[in-house]
């Protein structure tokens, strides 16, 4: 606590010479929706008269300071918003605007262009280069990514997915668990519905979406990859709105009313009961999330937050009857009759914030805010089957497979955390924040009723920084400094910074360097589960953290006003990895395998709006590389990371036909990955205490890791989007007073001739298949989505 | 290489609709109405007001499909504006003048398995209007059937042949609102005096099935039109749960087809025709295959039905059940029950 104290201190110290030294006139003030009163990111405030613009920032909030005295006409204006023009008289030092409410355009689909041509404000994207944004409109016109966050930034460059049926993905080069994801502001830990393979986020409720891929600044720590905030709405001040979506697997809803004088709520949740296969195949499986969220408008100057956040998903696998099925379809096989596989997962995430927003004077702006994250996710399975083969002229085979596991992994993560933003002068603006977290975890594995592993930690983390921005009309710099404390081992340090060079041209030279440690990592099971699909989290104890320094220059050339070039290119270096080991006996730390990497690749992107066509299209090149010494992995020798494909090439479009039909489309071409062909079968026979019998298990092995390139995969998936205007569904929104009624269809794998095979599996020893691999994919048939949507 | 074959058959797909994409999106039908000139036209209109929120020539918009998969709206328009068509000539002498207002005025495609026909909907309050007031007479209501004589027409014949067969009436029935307006006496029967709170019901129906190795359970949900014809049909969304011997049934069906017969102001017969797809849940699945997880069923109801005219309240309906159904290598069922239903019209 006295830490904390001296922290306060010296940021009092540095501010108050801050504010003597400001002395120019400026104007301040929230942007806000007039009908909902929710504050609108990016928004552009204009000065003509000036030549000065700026957006504002993740909380509505725009400064515009190096005026004189005297009379201006403010233009302010958003996508979708009718233009507002302010004439305004500064006369005193600090003019705070009003509110500003901006008035909706009449609605029409044309206007919904999913690549906004203005920034939003998470982080610095005027001085950050590998900083993207996402709308929800841009998340749904993406017709496979099911209107799921996860789905839709696979979509971008540098974003790769990692198993075909895993929702976790990888960031240039590095490991899924150095991801962090953040719900306005708070860490959620593995963000996933295990039963859809998606994001627990109803993109209702979501405001907006900023993705930092690399070169962050040092507001942003812990994770070494790449951090996803998400911000999620506040609520209309003024009427009740909303949008239902009823489908025959899942139905949502969102609702957004004004809760009090100045203060607004939303309800919004999603439940998942997947009615056929519940009812034919006797499985259990759920899953919901719900969000709510109160915010009081106390005055212009301060506001008040709650969110609250919970999702819980539970599967109950009954595979016998499916199998049952199988075996008396295909009469040949009789492989299915004694196969006895039971899967059980019930994940749980919980998340609740408090957030005080408070505008001191229009330069000096702090945010508050305390949180709590839980997430605890158990899993557990078990596969008994009795094999027999039995040929003419050939010996019966007979074959005994039994084996159990399950998997515990709980966090609790409670913190608090203040920033304090200063516009220092015209040139420079000043940003200082402190973090405290304390963690509770408890990780368990059970293999074969065996105790792989069980523990409880109960880590803390101090975390401070400082960021300094200087523009000029050529350039802007900012250096930041991120120190950790874990544990109170002792303070590390996180050098950043980030350049930007105006070239002539309209071409921005953009170039970021930065330090990042990581101390509560992911086990990455990559060489024992064949599919990955949660964080198994690990809080590091007398371990050095994992560490990653990022090196990146890009280039920006805007080509017209709507239409923007950008190439970057990165080298990640990663002096310190771990791997998992989980056939390694005995306790949790003796299981990390320390290894190096690295990873290097070059992103060309163009996006933007050109007539009614708007949307992106991305060439990836990349490639990265891990090395465990002293390990069993691969030998201790380099070798190619998992889920490295070196070429990528990623498009999606909207073609906006009528006001009230979209076309959508969206485009893959990935090249294959690594993955580790096994060549030989080697045989185990265990003692199981629990059915007190001993087991035959065969494992297929190979000496090589990652040593085969897999085929690459190509996806080409439609949407439509249609209002209704006649039909049943017009009759309902009708009915129900719904100001608009909604179709979408997808239609997903339509290149389905081209067989994107996700494994090979080898069959020797089964007389049919002797010595041949099995090819498996997935979406081996196109398939047609279809819901409907009512918004009121 | 098949593969190639495809990706040449969706590129050229894709470039056609980005060639021919208006026509993609939006098809618009003139149809050329010749009001009927026959009937003498002996009443006076002041003024006839369209209060339709679209294009004042549209009679509507309908939606086909294109290329199988596309659904596009088609606008149905006249050539000059509907208020202008309607009102062709007017009486001299008036003493009485009757305003018109258009709600509603558009042409449906009703499209059941047993019966294909276009419906010309249409909805005019009309007020009597003197020197100094105005007076509510009614709505004047449409439900016009119309079969095309020659199936294979064109839709812009069909339109244009169902224009002036519901004009012909429409006259007609002004007359007898002219009448009406002046002695009180003689009042069309769609004429309907009441209020509505909304152009169109929502009903919600649950239907119970028993029988002697089997019960189920049904739910519908449809809109439907204040009735001015004694014979209606319809279509309603469906849901059905069967539990039978041997399995137990979720099926759904886009299109239940009714035939409504209404016998006086509260009691209808209904014939209720269907087409579902469902899942099956096997009660053993020893024997069963994978492709005997699904079954189609085609089934019928003949009801006595409660449902008092043009009127929100409780529905009930009694009456027998006929179900026969296909499962792949399976025996082909047939199911008879007793049904009991209930419902609400919002």
């Amino acid at each position: 606590m006295g830490k904390i104290l001296k922290i306060s201190a010296l940021q009092i110290l540095i501010l108050v010479p801050g504010i003597l030294i400001a002395q120019n006139y400026s104007v301040s003030g929230y942007i806000t929706d007039k009908d909902s009163r929710e504050t609108l990111i990016g928004a552009t405030v204009q000065i003509e008269k000036e030549n000065k613009a700026v957006v504002a920032d993740k909380y509505g909030y725009f400064i515009i300071t190096g005026l004189k005295s005297g009379n201006y006409t403010l233009s302010i204006s958003h996508i979708g918003y009718t233009t507002k023009q302010i004439d305004i008289n500064i006369e005193k030092k600090g003019y705070v605007l009003p509110e500003t409410k901006l008035e909706q355009a009449p609605f029409s689909l044309d206007q919904v262009t999913i690549v906004s041509v203005k920034p939003d404000m998470v982080g610095d994207p005027s001085i950050e280069t590998s900083h993207i944004s996402l709308t929800p409109q841009m998340i749904q016109s993406i017709p496979t990514a099911g209107k799921d966050v996860f789905a839709a930034i696979k979509y971008l460059p540098g974003i790769e997915r990692t198993e075909p049926y895993s929702p976790l993905y990888s960031v240039r080069g590095g490991d899924p668990g150095e991801n962090g994801v953040l719900l306005d502001g708070v860490m959620i830990y593995n963000p996933y519905h295990a039963s859809i393979n998606s994001g627990i986020f109803n993109t209702q409720t979501i405001k907006n979406v900023d993705l930092l891929v690399g070169g962050y600044g040092a507001e942003f720590g812990g994770r070494n990859s790449s951090f996803m905030y998400i911000s999620t709405k506040d609520g209309n001040v003024n009427e009740l709105h909303g949008e239902i979506e009823p489908s025959s697997y899942f139905s949502k809803a969102f609702l957004e009313f004004p809760a009090g004088k100045n203060a607004s709520m939303t309800i919004a949740g999603r439940y998942l009961y997947d009615i056929p296969y519940n009812f034919m195949f006797s499985n259990e499986n759920y899953f919901y999330d719900i969000n709510l969220s109160y915010t009081n408008r106390i005055n212009d100057r301060n506001r008040l937050t709650f969110k609250y956040f919970e999702s819980k998903d539970y599967m109950g696998y009954n595979f016998n009857t499916f199998f049952k099925y199988i075996g008396n379809t295909f009469d040949e096989i009789d492989f299915y009759d004694n196969f006895i596989l039971k899967q059980r997962i019930n994940w749980v995430n919980r998340a609740s914030t408090i957030i005080h927003k408070l505008v001191v004077s229009p330069r000096l702006y702090i945010r508050t805010q305390a949180y709590y994250s839980f997430h605890n996710s158990s899993s557990s399975s078990s596969l008994d089957f009795k094999l027999e083969f039995s040929e003419e002229n050939k010996d019966t085979i007979r074959m005994n497979w039994s084996s159990s596991n399950s998997l515990q992994s709980k966090i609790a993560d409670a913190g608090i955390k203040s920033s304090v933003n200063l516009k220092i002068s015209n040139f420079n603006s000043l940003q200082l924040g402190v973090e405290y977290n304390y963690y509770e975890f408890v990780n368990r594995i059970n293999l074969n009723e065996v105790n792989n592993g069980d523990f409880h930690q109960y880590p803390d983390l101090i975390a401070a920084y400082a960021e300094d921005k200087f523009t000029s009309r050529y350039f802007s710099i900012r250096p930041g400094l991120r120190i950790t404390n874990y544990q109170q081992t002792g303070w590390q340090y996180e050098p950043r910074i980030n350049l930007n060079i105006n070239l002539p041209g309209k071409i921005k030279f953009k170039a970021a360097y930065g330090n990042y440690l990581q101390y509560i990592i992911s086990m990455n099971t990559a060489e024992l589960e064949m599919n990955q699909i949660v964080d198994y989290y690990y809080p590091l104890k007398n371990l050095e953290p994992t560490k990653a320094t990022h090196y990146i220059i890009g280039f920006e050339k805007r080509i017209t006003n709507t239409l923007l070039l950008s190439l970057d290119s990165y080298y990640k270096d990663m002096p310190n990895v771990y791997a998992f080991d989980m056939n390694n006996l005995v306790g949790f730390s003796n299981k990390l395998k320390e290894g190096t990497g690295y990873a290097y690749g070059l992103e060309l992107t163009i996006e933007g709006k050109y007539r009614n066509i708007s949307g992106w299209a991305s060439y990836t090149y990349s490639a990265a590389k891990r090395q465990y010494n002293n390990s069993l992995i691969n030998n201790g020798e380099e070798y190619v990371f998992e889920y490295n494909r070196p070429h990528a090439i990623k498009a999606v479009g909207s073609v906006q036909l009528t006001t009230d039909f979209a076309l959508n489309g969206s485009f893959v071409f990935l090249s294959g990955s690594k993955r580790s062909i096994e060549t030989t079968m080697e045989s185990y026979f265990y003692y199981n205490p629990a059915s007190n019998e001993t087991s035959y298990f065969p494992m297929w092995t190979t000496d090589k890791k990652n040593n085969a390139r897999m085929p690459p995969i190509i996806s080409l998936d439609l949407g439509i989007k249609r209002r209704l205007t006649s039909g049943f569904g017009k009759d309902l929104a009708n009915f129900l007073r719904a100001d608009e009624s909604f179709v979408s269809i997808s239609i997903r794998n339509i290149l389905f001739l081209y067989r994107n095979i996700d494994m090979y599996i080898p069959t020797s020893g089964i007389p049919r298949f002797e010595n041949k691999y099995l090819p498996f994919g997935s979406n081996y048939y196109p398939q047609v989505g279809f819901s409907y949507t009512l918004k009121f | 290489m098949p593969f190639k074959y495809q990706l040449t058959l969706l590129l050229t797909l894709i470039f056609s609709i980005r060639l021919y994409s208006q026509n993609i999106t939006t098809d618009t039908i003139f149809i050329d109405f010749t009001p009927d000139s026959l009937i003498p036209v002996n009443f006076c209109f002041k003024n006839i007001t369209d209060n339709r929120k679209i294009n004042e020539k549209a009679l509507g918009y309908s939606q086909k499909k294109k290329y199988i998969l596309i659904p596009v709206e088609q606008a149905i328009c006249l050539n000059k504006p509907l208020n202008k068509s309607l009102l062709t000539k007017s009486g001299t002498s008036c003493k009485n003048e009757l305003n018109l207002e258009i709600d509603q005025f558009h042409i449906e495609h009703y499209d059941g398995f047993l019966l294909k026909q276009h419906i010309l909907i249409a909805n005019f309050p009309v007020y009597k209007c003197s020197t100094d007031s105005s007076q509510f007479l009614g709505t004047l209501a449409y439900n016009f059937e119309h079969q095309p004589r020659n199936k294979k027409a064109s839709q812009t014949a069909v339109y244009e042949e169902l224009l002036p067969l519901w004009h012909q009436q429409f006259k007609l029935d002004m007359l007898q609102v002219s009448t009406f307006a002046q002695t009180g006496n003689d009042k069309p029967e769609n004429l309907l005096t009441q209020e509505f709170k909304r152009p169109k019901y929502f009903n919600i129906i649950t239907s119970g099935v028993i029988s002697i190795d089997f019960w189920q359970l049904d739910g519908e949900i449809y809109f439907s039109r204040p009735e001015t014809n004694s014979t209606h049909w319809f279509l309603s969304k469906m849901v059905r749960y069967q539990s039978a011997s041997d399995f137990e049934l979720f099926a759904m069906g886009r299109k239940a087809e009714h035939y409504y017969k209404r016998f006086n102001e509260n009691w209808n017969f209904d014939i209720n025709s269907n087409f579902l797809i469902g899942f099956v849940k096997w009660r053993n699945p020893d024997e069963i295959k994978l492709y005997q997880l699904l079954q189609l069923s085609l089934s019928s109801y003949q009801n006595i039905v409660y449902e008092p005219l043009n009127r929100n309240g409780l529905i009930f309906k009694f009456g027998v059940f006929e179900n026969m159904y296909y499962m792949v290598e399976y025996p082909l069922g047939f199911q008879l029950g007793l049904s009991l239903s209930c419902g609400y019209k919002f």
